[in-house]
């Protein structure tokens, strides 16, 4: 049972230490935003003419 | 060119069995002499239109890379501004499109050092060569960007897919919108790329001033290599992305996906503008890295090289002392009485998770390096060291 426990833990660490290191060296090197800045919601918003919900698509295909 | 009748005004043509100019309204005939002087007047003020959208300017070209740089008539260049080798030679005087309007630099270049030794002093894993980096590569530059104004319309068919207690059902929503895009970037330059550019934006388009070549003083400019048609296919890809994300997001449900729509795309206006970016290139074991600043607004967007020695280190600390608790921690949950086989799949979930949040962070990084690393520069680079 202990070296099951001991396997088990090797594996463990080794996928808890990767996921820690990618996120440190991430948030040390990846510098800035992922997204840009422009967007219709806050620079162009939509004018919705028409809204229906629940609708038969053969009427509309 | 239309040249006009005399008597009527009409529009004017060669008649090959007359011989003789005729007008298709009054039937009048002329002589092709009379219209010489017309033809002459009207070359010379379309050039005269032409000329006042041209502006003289140095073209520095770059013989490491490539690049060219477009200066003010009265500057000079020494160190390029994409690619940091002092191989910049002047090549001609030359014109180009000139600007209607332009956004002049708002960040001083000692700010600029400022925001990226800040940034940089955070950074745990960034070589120590590079936070000490010199000032001198820092650049200013102009980059040409076209603004579109359009009017974008669609009536969309959206198909959506919502829970109802442990099943699944389809859904179909219909959205006829309208959006008016005003003041769309999209870059002119091959040199940057175009992701990294909407990653420097918003620029606040309330600051754009009428262009004058003493706003370029002190500064480089990129010349543009995209026209406004080249450009349109791609302002139509952006505005339909983003037309398209907000009408998904006004339907309920999951895996949305549009099954129908007659999307219509009218551009009313196309402005030639220059926008500034503050470029530092800085190079490491050999390869050209790029930090950009939004020349208005101080928004830095690169990716630095990794340290890979202390990387290193900190892997093989963090893993000793998770090694060491896990090892605890197991042997306390299995003594505990817990199902082996239980234990067992919910490690395996741990493990799959842990693995994709760490690719899926290290597939970000490699993104954000490819957006601000020119793949041209670095092409043309690596070209010239391997001797092709």
């Amino acid at each position: 049972m202990i070296l099951i426990a001991i396997l088990m833990a090797i594996i463990f660490a080794a996928a808890v230490t990767f996921a820690l290191m990618a996120s440190s060296v991430s948030k040390s090197n990846n510098i800035g935003d992922s997204k840009g800045g422009y967007s219709t919601y806050a620079d162009a918003p939509l004018k919705m003419i028409e809204r229906k919900d629940n609708v038969n698509p053969r009427r509309y295909q | 060119m239309n040249l006009q009748c005399p008597n009527c005004g009409g529009a004017v043509m060669f008649d090959a069995a007359s011989g003789k100019m005729r007008c298709s309204y009054c039937d009048s005939y002329f002589e092709t002499k009379q219209f010489e002087q017309q033809e002459k007047h009207a070359t010379q003020a379309q050039q005269e239109k032409q000329a006042m959208n041209m502006m003289e300017c140095n073209v520095f070209s770059c013989t490491s890379c490539g690049a060219e740089l477009v200066i003010n008539e009265m500057e000079s260049a020494t160190v390029c501004a994409y690619c940091g080798q002092p191989t910049i030679v002047f090549n001609r005087v030359s014109q180009t499109l000139r600007p209607e309007m332009l956004i002049p630099f708002r960040v001083q270049k000692e700010q600029v050092e400022a925001i990226i030794r800040k940034r940089f002093a955070s950074g745990k894993y960034i070589p120590k060569e590079i936070k000490d980096f010199k000032m001198e590569r820092v650049r200013g530059i102009y980059i040409p960007y076209w603004l579109y104004d359009a009017h974008y319309k669609d009536r969309q068919l959206i198909r959506t897919k919502i829970k109802r207690g442990k099943s699944t059902v389809t859904r179909y929503f219909l959205r006829d919108a309208e959006c008016e895009f005003r003041q769309l970037p999209l870059d002119a330059s091959e040199r940057l790329n175009d992701g990294s550019s909407q990653l420097l934006e918003p620029y606040n388009m309330k600051d754009l001033v009428a262009f004058n070549p003493s706003y370029m003083a002190g500064y480089y400019a990129d010349r543009y290599d995209k026209n406004n048609m080249d450009l349109r296919n791609i302002a139509y890809d952006r505005m339909k992305a983003m037309f398209d994300g907000q009408t998904k997001q006004s339907c309920p449900g999951s895996s949305k996906t549009i099954v129908e729509s007659n999307p219509q795309m009218h551009i009313r206006r196309e402005t030639y503008v220059m926008l500034p970016v503050w470029f530092m290139i800085f190079r490491h074991n050999n390869r050209p890295y790029t930090m950009l600043v939004n020349g208005q607004t101080g928004k830095l967007i690169g990716s630095v090289p990794v340290d890979k020695g202390r990387v290193t280190s900190s892997a093989i600390i963090t893993y000793l002392i998770t090694l060491i608790l896990s090892i605890i921690a197991f042997i306390v949950i299995l003594n505990s009485g817990l199902s082996l086989d239980h234990f067992i799949v919910f490690n395996i979930f741990v493990w799959i998770a842990c693995i994709g949040y760490g690719f899926a962070k290290i597939a970000n990084m490699k993104k954000k390096e490819a957006l601000t690393t020119s793949e041209t520069t670095n092409t043309y680079v690596q070209n010239r060291q391997e001797g092709l």
